[in-house]
């Protein structure tokens, strides 16, 4: 659903007095839910740094006398299958996942900006081959082809994010693709052009900082999407490898128990929930800040 | 006499080994009931109550039940099926010359006796009379020729052909309803393979029309006729009751069925995952689930619309070491991972407390099999044979595994457990599609195989010794021949395998096949781990469904009380 | 504009092209043998071997190309490995099913993601707007099988409203609709929303505002019909989206449709029907994308046609 935030390529340079920066600021402070999410995934990344300092009890700590109980005092979230601490999984989850989310983020938005930028500066051939490359992949529906990908390389963590990288990059790169080209024939390009700069300056020091917003945006939102599609792939059998505390396993480990102990799937879903939320709405603050058409 | 247990010996050994019906995937796998303690077993672990339905009381014959499976179906060809799912359904449309009772055992369906000649390369076959294929047409030695002529026939390639093309010579009409059947050399597994699902009879205007036909609208003399197969939807049959099995003069005295047995209609839907199956069978959307997952288990027993079946079926799973591989190739390594490992833990934790601790290498109700004493739980002395064996502080290994949920619990209890021993397993989940490649397509020796432990659960469908011991235990089975993923090679084993398939002597094989479980416990190529329970669950009011040892549905003989 | 049309499906081509090559080496990447798959676990070598020649897959590669791809151009998509059956079969039976559950899933969440985009948009910075955004985010912010599962015990096992599985009529349509939609009316909304904002800020709507029309005649007169245009342009391509990303929905509610039919082929790795899905999605994909840039040149003169 992330990819179609390309229909939407709206870039204008900012002729603001103020530098971009404050302004920013001022127009982001007044997201209020963007700003909840922001201190949400703030915590969330305290709770992957810290936690395994701080929970409870072991991430692998078996106690086959307390299998599945309910919530309860000794244990918040209750127990799972093998009697470990709910609560201390998913904290210790939440490096995990994160990880996937940013680190497959991070591929997909960095190949495809060199590749959006490499084929919308330069154009021709390279760009015709960029785009096509990325029409094939966008006509694979996503999930499709991170289960073929996963399918090649193997089940495990280290190929979810490969996945998901691959399949994100295609976004970044039509994104950043289309900023290039209407930068490109911008007057300040164009006289940076003229005075001689390098292609390399040129792209990274004018362009690519245009681009930049429609990126963060992307990024943002593209964590929670990619989050989302590694729990698939776990449900699917593809994902994370036990006793990861990945938190899309637990999700899809405890599913033949959502009958009789409902705390087994609804504490690692609520994380799911609350962490992919809080970085769509993250994302649409940014997106109503950053985007001059949608200020007020 | 003597002719004929031999027949059914090496119908046992033989057959089945050919026809290959055993269970190696690590998914829900299939088992086989126990005939002496079923009634026992029953109590104890399905549910307490169950209605009655007096003689002719039954509305099944009125009702239309929706049954959920786990796997989709792949084709109506029986020669084509290699699945126990499709084989299941062929059998409720087409019956064999021969079949299985609920317990397994052999009984003439179509024929109704058989004699063979001494090299046992000769059988004639007088067929039951007064029967018809749904199509109307009779079924007589025309009728039976013209179906074997078909498993003959090596052209078709299906995936079943190899199953008899091989064995079968010629076949000759000696009246309407005796039929000579030659084959090209001895074969005294004839009959047991004539059981076989592969081999049930389809009306010889539906052969005469080819494999295509065949496949998508099968018809036979069963107790049900197909109606429709939407794939991926259902797969309809509904009840056909001129079945012969419900005339006591053609079935020569007893009816094999009740006359009020059997449903209106049966509608199967694939369903994979397991949750949505259980649900379907709480909301009364199916009326009978096959099978039902573990973690499920405890709450639709107490649930009180549906009835749960369990019985110890035997499902053997197993924990495999490459005994070629350092550094399994050394005893004490294996015995200490068989010490480190708690049975009893395993069962309360995998199973969910629903299976049995294993006693042998093969489950307990295959026929010789020989209880030993289980590796009790003991880590000090998993400790000092690792010592011993020159690992005091344990190594590091891996586990390879088809990723399933129920695998993916198996094999986390199992780290867990070796950890406590300083053994660090690295769990290596895949694909069962890879899982196969990696495993069972490698020709190299066994200490070049990349598999280090590895994880199976397998069921002996013959009921006999031999299918639970040689395939994966034996010097041939190797991959990639079959599946002796230990590795583990033991001339002593191996001859008394080979002892005990070439005698008719139950007394002798009873005591090679003694001896050989002993030196297997002894060695612990493998760990044994459990024995599965086989599982179904039906609504409260269906009575007499249940598992066949092959781990196949079997309701032939399922009746309904009135609401 | 006739031009750009034709330009356009010219285009189309070489993706197509691309995406067949693509798919059938990148299937054959896969490990697994099929023919091992297909002759069941305990097949012996000769079984495989048998059933290998009877599938054709003993033919080298290359060979296998050249008659899939003329196959192809004579309307041939195969015979699936699995059942033997052509494949077009297979597909048929399913795609009216995969379809109907596409169609309600983007009728409801493309009402309900208007309506709270509207809400929000019309009250952009006030409590109506992060109501409505935060509800409707939540839509792509949980695992679908997770949703599934949930749905199932409510409706199908607790109220017995809904059946739980199958593609029999409308009430085994809607919990499975009701899932796959979530995603698409989040999106929906979110373009809703965005592009009410913009049009908001347009001069013919002061000027309406300004003539004294009542606020929702504004809104739904003037703003809406003005930011329809990305709206439709969003729906359209989720209904591509859909098409394929039922995947896991589809295997929660044991969905007859081309979701679990792709599953099912990837785990036998049915060669023939995996290609043909995967064709028939990106076909798909590329003819929505196509009318969809279309009508948007029809819509909106300003776009340079390119």
């Amino acid at each position: 659903m992330a990819r179609v935030m390309t229909k939407e390529k709206t870039v204008t340079e900012s002729n603001d007095i103020k530098t971009p920066f404050k302004e920013f600021v001022r127009k982001f402070k007044k997201q209020k839910t963007a700003l909840v999410a922001l201190a949400f995934i703030c915590l969330l990344a305290i709770i992957a740094v810290i936690s395994y300092q701080v929970v409870p009890y072991g991430i692998n700590e078996y106690d086959y006398s307390a299998i599945m109980q309910g919530p309860s005092a000794k244990h918040i979230f209750g127990t799972d299958e093998f009697g470990r601490d709910l609560f201390s999984r998913i904290l210790c989850g939440t490096r995990i996942s994160l990880s996937v989310g940013l680190l497959s983020v991070s591929i997909g938005a960095i190949l495809g900006t060199i590749l959006g930028l490499l084929g919308g500066y330069y154009g021709g051939l390279l760009d015709a081959c960029i785009m096509r490359v990325c029409d094939v992949l966008f006509a694979f529906p996503g999930i499709i082809l991170a289960i073929a990908i996963v399918a090649i390389l193997g089940s495990g963590l280290y190929n979810v994010v490969i996945a998901v990288a691959v399949f994100s990059t295609p976004t970044f790169a039509r994104l950043v693709r289309s900023t290039t080209l209407s930068l490109k024939s911008s007057v300040f390009v164009q006289a940076a052009r003229n005075i001689g700069s390098s292609d390399r300056r040129i792209l990274f020091r004018h362009i690519l900082p245009g681009a930049i917003p429609n990126i963060i945006v992307q990024y943002t939102m593209s964590i929670g999407n990619s989050i989302l599609t590694a729990s698939s792939l776990s449900f699917l059998g593809m994902g994370a490898q036990p006793p990861t505390p990945e938190w899309g396993l637990l999700l899809s480990n405890g599913r033949n128990y959502m009958m009789s102990s409902w705390h087994i799937t609804f504490f690692p879903g609520l994380a799911i929930f609350l962490t992919v939320l809080s970085f769509n709405l993250l994302g649409d603050g940014l997106r109503d800040a950053l985007d001059p058409k949608l200020s007020e | 006499m003597k002719k004929k247990i031999l027949a059914v010996l090496l119908a046992s050994v033989l057959g089945i080994a050919a026809a290959g019906c055993g269970s190696n995937s690590g998914n829900d796998s299939s088992g086989s009931t126990d005939t002496q303690q079923e009634g026992v077993s029953k109590e104890a672990k399905s549910s307490a109550e169950t209605v009655e339905v007096p003689e002719g009381e039954s509305v099944s014959q009125d009702t239309d039940i929706v049954a959920a499976v786990n796997v989709d179906f792949t084709t109506l060809d029986p020669l084509d099926t290699s699945d126990t799912l499709s084989g299941d359904i062929q059998r409720m449309l087409m019956d064999g010359l021969f079949g299985f009772d609920r317990e397994m055992n052999v009984i003439p369906m179509l024929a109704e006796s058989y004699e063979a000649n001494e090299e046992a390369t000769e059988y004639t076959f007088t067929l039951r009379q007064g029967i018809t294929f749904s199509d109307g047409t009779p079924w007589n030695a025309e009728a039976a020729k013209a179906n074997f002529d078909r498993w003959g026939d090596k052209s078709l390639g299906l995936k079943r052909t190899t199953l008899l093309c091989n064995i079968l010579d010629s076949t000759e009409i000696v009246d309407e309803y005796t039929i000579k059947v030659t084959l090209t050399q001895s074969f005294g597994a004839f009959i047991n393979t004539l059981a076989h699902p592969a081999c049930v009879c389809m009306s010889p205007v539906q052969i005469a029309a080819g494999s295509e036909v065949c496949a998508s609208d099968p018809v036979g003399t069963g107790q049900y006729t197909f109606v429709e197969w939407i794939a991926g939807d259902h797969l309809t049959v509904q009840l056909n009751p001129d079945w012969w099995g419900y005339d006591a003069d053609i079935c020569g005295g007893e009816a094999l069925v009740e006359a009020d047995a059997g449903f209106k209609s049966v509608t199967f839907r694939p369903v994979t995952e397991s949750a949505t199956r259980v649900a379907m069978i709480q909301s009364g959307d199916a009326q009978l689930i096959w099978p039902v997952p573990s973690e499920s288990i405890d709450s639709l027993r107490e649930d009180s619309s549906v009835y749960l079946g369990a019985e110890t079926g035997d499902v053997v799973r197993y924990l495999m070491m490459n005994n070629q591989k350092e550094p399994f190739n050394d005893v004490r390594v294996r015995q200490a991972i068989n010490y480190a490992i708690d049975k009893n833990a395993y069962i309360a934790v995998v199973k969910d407390g629903n299976a049995t601790v294993a006693q042998s290498v093969i489950g307990q109700n295959v026929q010789y099999f020989k209880a030993n004493e289980p590796y009790e739980y003991d880590i000090e002395k998993a400790k000092e044979l690792l010592a011993e064996a020159g690992y005091p502080d344990g190594f590091t290994t891996s586990i390879m595994y088809a990723n399933t949920t129920a695998n993916q619990k198996q094999c986390e209890f199992l780290k867990q457990q070796l950890e406590q021993v300083g053994i660090e397993v690295e769990l290596n989940g895949m694909e069962s599609a890879i899982l196969n490649q990696k495993i069972q397509d490698v020709d190299v020796p066994g200490s070049e195989a990349e598999v280090e432990m590895y994880v199976i659960g397998w069921s002996t469908s013959t009921g006999d010794a031999d299918w639970g011991i040689r395939p994966l235990l034996a010097t041939e089975s190797e991959p990639p021949m079959s599946y002796n993923i230990c590795y583990y090679e033991n001339e002593e084993v191996d001859n008394l395998l080979y002892e005990a398939l070439g005698t008719s002597d139950s007394d002798k094989r009873a005591e090679a096949y003694a001896k050989a479980q002993d030196i297997i416990w002894e060695e612990s190529p493998l760990v044994c781990l459990a024995y599965d329970y086989n599982t179904w669950a039906n609504s409260k009011n269906i009575v007499n469904v249940g598992n066949t040892p092959d781990g196949g549905l079997y309701i032939r003989n399922a009746r309904m009380a009135a609401e | 504009m006739l031009r750009y049309i034709v330009k356009r499906i010219i285009g189309v081509i070489p993706t197509l092209i691309l995406v067949v090559t693509f798919v059938f080496f990148f299937v054959r990447m896969i490990p697994g043998d099929p023919a091992r798959l297909v002759a069941g676990p305990q097949a012996t070598q000769e079984d495989v071997e048998l059933v290998r020649e009877q599938l054709g897959l003993n033919e080298s590669i290359p060979k296998q190309y050249v008659n899939y791809v003329s196959g192809l151009f004579h309307g041939d998509l195969g015979t699936s490995l699995r059942t033997k059956r052509p494949v077009a079969v297979e597909v048929a039976s399913r795609y009216g099913n995969t379809v109907q559950l596409t169609l309600l899933s983007l009728a409801w969440s493309s009402v309900v993601g208007i309506l709270l985009g509207v809400w929000s948009g019309r009250h952009r910075s006030k409590w109506q707007d992060y109501t409505g955004m935060t509800l409707a985010v939540s839509g792509i912010s949980l695992p679908s099988f997770w949703i599934g599962f949930i749905l199932i015990i409510i409706f199908s096992v607790n109220l017995k409203i809904f059946p739980t599985t199958g593609a029999d009529g409308f009430s085994s349509l809607v919990l499975p609709a009701f899932t796959l939609g979530t995603s698409v009316a989040a999106v929906v909304a979110r373009f809703t929303r965005s592009s009410l904002i913009e049009v908001m800020k347009e001069d013919y709507i002061r000027t309406a505002r300004a003539k004294g029309l009542r606020e929702k005649a504004v809104i739904w007169k003037h703003a809406f019909r003005n930011s329809m245009i990305s709206v439709v342009t969003v729906i359209g391509l989720q209904f591509g989206y859909l098409l394929g990303g039922s995947v896991v929905t589809e295997s929660v509610f044991a969905f007859p449709g081309l979701g679990s039919l792709l599953i099912e082929s990837v785990n036998y790795r049915d060669y023939p029907a995996i290609q043909s899905l995967i064709l028939i999605f990106s076909l798909h994909f590329l003819i929505i994308n196509l009318l969809v840039d279309v009508l948007y040149a029809l819509l909106n003169p300003e776009i340079q046609l390119g």
